[in-house]
This record gives C-alpha cells, structure tokens and sequence, in this order.
C-alpha cells in the first residue's frame, strides 16, 4: 500500500468514526446512517483496491476507471444538490407557515385587546 | 361603489419597504373600498406604521417571506372575516385605484369567478422590459399551467370568495402570479381579463422585476416548484 492510500484509509476512517458518533448521538437516522456508511463504504474499496474501477469501467463502457470515479462523483453531487434544495424548501414552507401564523394570531390579539380598551 | 352596501369587499395589500407610497395607496383604495388589508412582509422601514395610521388592518409578518407568502396571509384574514370579494392592489403605486371598478363589475354581475386586471390592453405608459418581462411570464405559464393569460403577473385581481376558497397556494414569492393561473385552471374557475391602466414611474419601476433576473427567477421558482411538488 502506498503512502497516499494509507492517508486516504486513515481520513476515511475518521469519516466512518464520526458518522458512527452522529448516529449514536441521534444526530442522523438510521437511513442517512446506512446511506453514507455505504458510500464511503465504497471509497474506502475504490481506495484499497483502485484497479476495481477500472474493471468496472471496462464492464460499464467508459474506458478508464479515473473517468467512472469523475461519473460517480458529478452524479453525486448532483444528487446532493437535488436532496439539499428539496430539503430547504420544505424547511422554507414550514417556517412561512409558522411566520404566518404567528402574525395572524399577533394580529388577533392586538384587535381583542384595541376592543377591550 | 354601490355594491360596498351588500358586498363585504376586501382589498389586500401585500407591502415589503413601501412607505413611500403605501399612504398614498391606501388613500387611493379607500375611495372606494373601507377594508384595506396591509400585509407588512417584513419591512425594515415605515410601512406597517404608515398604514396603521391610515386606518388599514395591518398584519406584520417577522420577517421578509415574499409576495406569495404575503399574499396567503392576507387571503386568509380576508375570508375569516367574511369577504364576498377580494382584491389583490400592488402596494407600490403602479395600480389605478379608478380601475378597481372594473375587476369588481364582472363578478358582481355573477359574469366570472376571478378577474385580472391586464396592463398590456389598457391604457398606459408601460415600458417595452416590462412588456417583454409580462410576455416571458405568461409564456411559461402557459407552458407549466396550460392556460394562457395576457398579464400573469398582474398585481390588479378580483376574487369571488367561493373562488378563493377552492385556490390552494404554496407558492412563496413572485411565482405566485402563475400559481394563480394554475389553480384557476385545475378549479375550472371561470376568469376574466379586463383592461387596466398601469402607472410607471421611476419608482414602480425600481421596485418590480428586473428584465433578466425577475424572469429567470420566476421561471426558475415553478421549475422548482413543479420539481418537488412542494
């Protein structure tokens, strides 16, 4: 093993620790928790046995396993941007609803009290 | 207007950093109209202080939400309040207050559900990036929504309450106008379009949509919005 895959084994396997930590600090659900323990599952393979992609590219049709890592990553990303943006809409929606209400019921509460004076 | 003794008619307002000419709006409204909605969006200025002291219901939202959002808010105390109609009036000046005859008269003779006031058909100075900007949006409503309307964005609009009772929005800021369009359609509400006149100063202008980025932001908020279906 080279020098540079050792380093990567070792950041991996922080990552893998941290992710354990977060999963027991209840910080991330048991779906996110698999979903990354995969993914970085898998680069710590590509990592330990880098000539995988290459056979895997073969299978694929793309040539050089680097060119099935840069694939994998720009779907990746594009996959995170997409999960992301979802994600803060649906925190946007539910926090308009909650300025919403509060300004409703602000409003009420002002026109209740103007009556009572 | 005579309607005002039998009809419980509401006009909302939504305002974001207006207080230069929300006093002057709502001067304008009551002319005609006695329940002036102001949804304050959030402003960092006098706006909500102005409209209160002009005697419109004032609602604050904490914080800058959007037109979308501003407009469900003042949807919302309008028929809890129990409008028969209601307005939606730009708080920026660009509107006539002369006109909103015209976007009541057709529901009043029971003739449409909603109507929308069109700029494009009336009189008017409106400048060819504000034309070019109207065509755009209408152009990709029409292609999200499948209904074609000459003025989506436009802010002049009357509702009939059973109308607005079955229009469910999400939509949170100037998307909203489309989104309109959209649940006229999916309601099969009946929707009329009568010509307006729009009142362009330097001001209108600076506050409404920039010719690129109000269009690619419109476009891009129902991309976004059609997407994820949120």
């Amino acid at each position: 093993m080279f020098l540079g895959q050792f380093l990567f084994v070792l950041v991996i396997l922080f990552f893998i620790y941290r992710l354990w930590r977060n999963f027991l600090n209840k910080s991330i659900n048991k779906v996110q928790f698999i979903e990354w323990l995969v993914f970085w599952l898998i680069a710590l393979g590509i990592v330990i046995w880098p000539e995988t992609t290459s056979f895997l590219a073969r299978v694929l049709g793309i040539g050089r396993g680097a060119d099935l890592i840069i694939y994998l990553a720009l779907f990746l990303i594009f996959y995170f941007i997409f999960s992301f943006t979802r994600r803060l809409k649906i925190i946007e929606k539910n926090i308009t609803k909650i300025v919403q209400q509060m300004a409703l019921d602000d409003y009420k509460k002002k026109s209740f009290k103007e009556k009572e004076d | 207007m005579t309607s005002n003794k039998t009809l419980k008619i509401f006009a909302v307002v939504p305002a974001y950093n207006e207080e230069k000419k929300i006093g002057q709006v709502i001067e304008g409204l009551k002319k005609y109209i006695s329940d002036i909605i102001v949804v304050n969006d959030g402003s960092l200025d006098k706006t909500a202080q102005i409209a209160k002291e002009k005697g419109a219901v004032l609602v604050s939202h904490c914080f800058n939400l959007g037109l979308g959002a501003a407009l469900r808010t003042g949807f919302c105390l309008a028929l809890e309040k129990g409008a028969d109609i209601i307005l939606t009036f730009d708080a920026d000046g660009q509107h006539n207050p002369d006109d909103l005859e015209k976007v009541i008269t057709p529901i009043l003779k029971g003739q449409a559900d909603v109507v929308i006031g069109t700029r494009l058909k009336g009189k008017g100075n409106m400048p060819l990036s504000r034309k070019i900007i109207s065509f755009l949006a209408s152009l990709f409503t029409y292609i999200f929504y499948g209904k074609w309307v000459s003025d989506s964005q436009s802010g002049l609009r009357a509702f009939k309450r059973q109308a607005l009772e079955k229009i469910k929005l999400s939509s949170q800021k100037m998307e909203v106008s489309s989104e309109i369009i959209g649940q006229i359609k999916k309601h099969n509400l009946c929707l009329k379009e009568v010509p307006i006149s729009g009142i362009y100063t330097s001001y209108s202008l600076s506050k409404g949509q920039k010719l690129f980025s109000g269009s690619v932001r419109i476009v891009w908020d129902v991309l976004i919005s059609k997407l994820f279906k949120i």
